[in-house]
């Protein structure tokens, strides 16, 4: 178990390295650089440009910068923001609770829904039911995001004035927890509906796949009642796709909270990414790239030693 | 785009109607039906709470009584929160709407170009146009009690010309004696702003400059630092202070606090020297613009001091409680073409592309008629704006036979590089290639982000791109665009005469005097176009009929008065 854990956590070293090298030259190499923002000063000369990009070691080949930021990240130092002039880690961390609340509450609550709903729809596989519910899936998991966002914003804060959907907090200043999930609710279906789609799909083919099964036929055989047949022996060995749709869904629900969190204000990392793409402010790029990837990388981990934990048949070898 | 699910939504409703399915009892109970999770989490996260609604989130259907009241909170929206609150450091014009709450500056403008005293009580100019005089206001304090001095000013332009910081908005000092052509001072003994007093101040020029310019243009970044506060942070490490997380001003409101992406907070000024202003806490939030709408309709916002999409603005302007109208604004939008590119130095090809340009379609499609033709960078009221030249009339045919005595070869594709977050320049892309196609020149579209078309443009990348400016009741404001080697020379062309005239309007003491020579200036820039002039949109912003004595015309230089607003029930 600890070699395959220490085995895993290397992979993972390496991987967020690969990472880091990959966005680091993507973001400097596409056209742009920080010095844009200069333009907001409307008589800038070219000398003043020359000057900045040297200041900010811009001029340097872009492994040249690399190394650099890497090896201030490895002393613990993520630098400073190119626009703000705030420590990266004090801006970058201000912003990822709101992004792992929205996320994390979507998440359980896609998963809440679908697998009920899944599992439902697979008891009476080709029934009107089914059809209805698979129909729903179909059109849940393809709507994009950021029209359904609009369209809930339109319908529940607009038209019924029932949610808002401006930040996390109102006017009033009040920050409690009543106040958090008002604001909540609309962003938390916007990113959790498209998944719910998914994960029904996924527990209904998995769970009619189960439902064939000798282990299945002989609980209903020793008669085991139904309920017990459909939760403790088939749910539970459909568990193991199901935590695979989690850990790939997991980075892909934050990459999608980006145009969630836009769409709602929702001061997450996803605002902070579009400004700091928009302005060229490598340090904050690469600043939520390590968290971010931190961050999916240990729930990628988590997962793998949960397989084993679930299935004993899954060694770790 | 809540313009476009508000014209759905009519529609449907309309078929519906035809019908005869429509009702709208049963439909409103169906879609609640089918919504039932999310309004019980709803309707529960909401219960008790009522009372504790902010103000501003009441219905926007009230009807002012002509009661004023002092409000408790108003929410403002913003475009972005601004990237520092260091007044030198804004990369945009969002820090400055709120800077203009925290901050005061020397001098206002108001929309029919005239100047209000603020900071700055009375002011002189030499004869000669290299010194103007501010005799400041005395009774101005600090957020913390202290006094401000002329030294704050002085302290202000030291921040902004040192070479150690990195400021970005230098170039408002390059005037000044004593720094160079970037707004550099090495020697602050020689810098040419002088405290002559504690309520006497100096800028010294290098070379003469209109009164009216120095106030309209250079003197609206100008905001006070306070020298008692930072005199002791080396100028290298200004911009790192932890003094620019919560910072003191002069200004109506003071800064509470700042939650990153979600409000940045003000409280009144009671000890305000204008008067205390007549609510207690702004509340500002930023957010796309494209909510703006929804955000004024659901009553999350009382204000927008940005501009709604024009798109929204007939839908806001039919909605009960809520002021919309659209505005006479002093910004204008351009094509660029790359004059380095062989093809076109013949002025012949540049003023038949100005000629092929359907300006008028432009309007109604990519800003729903809430503009105007534009000839040059100066809107047509401006008093500098030269009659005699009239917006080249769309001709296509005039247009091709140009083209085709230049030679233009119709076989060639060129490269419009345009970004697809300004809908109405995006609309304008669209069109100028129809346009253009119209006539035979084949247009490729790429469509990129604002840095990316920046670069681009700049460093000739592209053969045409679309870009605009703010613009301002003084010329000068496009000099920058005509500076040979200039960093936003966009159409990188090296004729110097465009400069000079700006240049020497820049220099000119009197109004007789800068008439003729900007008249000429737009003459050059009509007879050999180099930036082809599309058009001059409006401003919008929006808010509730609550709000009173809102100089909503003012807004466009960043001349908010919010201490003078009023508001009722």
């Amino acid at each position: 178990m600890s070699n395959y854990i220490i085995r895993r956590t290397a992979l993972a070293i390496i991987t967020f390295f690969g990472i880091t090298m990959l966005v680091y030259f993507m973001s400097t190499l596409a056209p742009g650089s920080p010095l844009d923002a200069l333009l907001a000063d409307p008589g800038m000369t070219k000398e003043e440009v020359v000057r900045r990009s040297a200041e900010l070691g811009l001029d340097k080949p872009v492994y040249i910068q690399y190394f650099k930021w890497l090896n201030e990240l490895l002393h613990g130092n993520m630098g400073y923001s190119y626009t703000s002039y705030r420590p990266v880690v004090d801006v970058v961390t201000e912003r990822i609770a709101a992004t792992l609340v929205l996320t994390v509450s979507a998440i359980v609550l896609s998963y809440i829904i679908g697998i009920p709903l899944g599992i439902i729809s697979s008891l009476k596989p080709y029934s009107i039911l089914d059809y209805i519910m698979s129909t729903l899936a179909f059109i849940m998991s393809g709507v994009p995001g950021f029209f359904l966002g609009m369209m809930l914003i339109y319908i529940f804060s607009v038209k019924l004035k029932i949610l808002p959907f401006g930040g996390m907090y109102d006017a009033s200043g009040a920050t409690d927890l009543l106040v958090l999930i008002k604001h909540l609710v609309l962003p938390t279906f916007a990113i959790a509906i498209p998944e719910i789609g998914k994960v029904m799909r996924h527990v209904r083919s998995n769970m009619l796949e189960v439902l064939t099964e000798d282990y299945v036929k002989t609980a209903r055989a020793k008669g085991v009642k139904e309920w017990g047949v459909i939760i403790i022996h088939a749910f539970r060995n459909t568990l193991i796709p199901i935590i695979t749709i989690f850990s790939g869904s997991f980075p892909f629900m934050i990459g999608g909270s980006v145009v969630v969190e836009r769409v709602f204000g929702w001061p997450g990392l996803g605002t902070l990414m579009i400004n700091s793409i928009t302005s060229r402010d490598y340090p904050i790029i690469m600043g939520i790239s390590v968290i971010v990837a931190i961050v999916v990388l240990a729930t990628n981990l988590l997962v793998d030693i949960l397989y084993a934990y679930l299935d004993p048949r899954i060694t770790y070898n | 785009m809540f313009f476009v699910i508000k014209r759905l939504e009519t529609d449907l409703i309309n078929k519906l109607k035809g019908k005869g399915w429509f009702n709208m009892k049963k439909l409103k109970k169906s879609s609640i039906c089918l919504l039932l999770v999310l309004l019980i989490v709803g309707s529960l996260s909401a219960c008790g709470k009522k009372e504790e609604l902010p103000e501003s989130n009441t219905s926007t259907d009230s009807i002012p009584q002509g009661n004023e009241v002092h409000k408790d909170v108003i929410t403002i929206g913003i475009d972005n929160e601004p990237n520092s609150y260091h007044p030198y450091n804004a990369t945009s014009t969002s820090g400055d709407k709120v800077f203009d709450f925290i901050y005061d500056r020397l001098v206002y403008t108001s929309f029919d170009g005239s100047f209000s005293p603020r900071l700055a009580d009375s002011w002189e100019s030499s004869d000669d146009g290299k010194i103007i005089k501010f005799h400041l206001n005395p009774n101005v304090k600090w957020h913390d009690g202290e006094p401000f001095t002329a030294q704050d000013m002085v302290f202000a332009a030291h921040v902004g010309t040192a070479p150690e910081s990195t400021v970005t908005r230098r170039s408002y000092f390059s005037a000044l004696d004593g720094t160079d052509d970037s707004g550099v001072c090495n020697d602050f003994e020689k810098l040419g702003v002088v405290a002559v007093d504690d309520h006497t101040l100096e800028y010294h020029f290098k070379n003469p400059m209109a009164e009216s310019t120095f106030l309209s243009i250079d003197a609206q970044r100008y905001y006070p630092i306070p020298y008692h506060i930072l005199k002791d942070v080396p100028m290298s490490e200004m911009e790192k202070s932890e003094y620019w997380q919560h910072p003191i001003g002069t200004g109506a409101f003071i800064f509470d606090n700042m939650i990153s992406g979600e409000s940045i907070t003000v409280l009144a000024n009671k000890d305000y020297f204008l008067g205390t202003p007549n609510v207690e806490r702004v509340v500002f939030k930023p957010m796309s613009t494209a909510n703006y709408s929804a955000a004024l309709m659901s009553g999350e916002l009382d204000c927008v001091i940005d501009d709604v999409p024009l798109s929204d603005l007939s839908l806001l302007e039919s909605t009960p409680g809520i002021v919309a109208e659209s505005r006479p604004s002093m910004k204008y939008t351009y094509m660029t073409i790359n004059c380095e590119k062989e093809y076109f130095k013949d002025v012949r090809v540049r003023k038949a592309f100005s000629m092929a340009i359907n300006r008028s379609e432009i309007i109604n499609q990519g800003l729903y008629g809430n503009g105007i033709l534009a000839v040059s960078p100066l809107n047509p009221d401006n008093p500098y704006f030269n009659k005699d030249i009239a917006v080249d009339p769309y001709n296509p045919n005039e247009a091709k036979k140009l083209l085709e005595e230049a030679g233009w070869d119709f076989d060639r594709e060129i490269t419009f590089v345009s970004y697809n977050t300004n809908v109405a320049r995006e609309a304008a892309t669209l069109i100028i290639q129809q346009n253009l196609a119209d006539i035979g020149v084949k247009v490729k579209i790429q469509m990129v982000d604002w840095p990316t078309l920046i670069v681009m443009a700049r460093e000739g990348q592209s053969d045409l791109s679309i870009l605009g400016g703010a613009g301002s009741l003084d010329p000068d404001d496009s000099r920058v665009l005509m500076q040979p080697n200039g960093a936003q020379n966009f159409c990188n062309f090296t004729d110097s005469r465009y400069y000079e005239l700006a240049q020497r309007g820049r220099n000119a003491l009197t109004t007789e005097e800068k008439m003729e020579i900007y008249k000429e200036y737009q003459q050059l820039l009509y007879d050999e176009p180099t930036y082809i002039w599309l058009y001059h949109d409006n401003a919008a912003p929006v808010y509730k009929d609550t709000i009173q004595n809102i100089p909503a015309d003012d807004f466009i230089h960043l001349n908010f008065k919010a201490h003078e607003w009023t508001f009722t029930e």
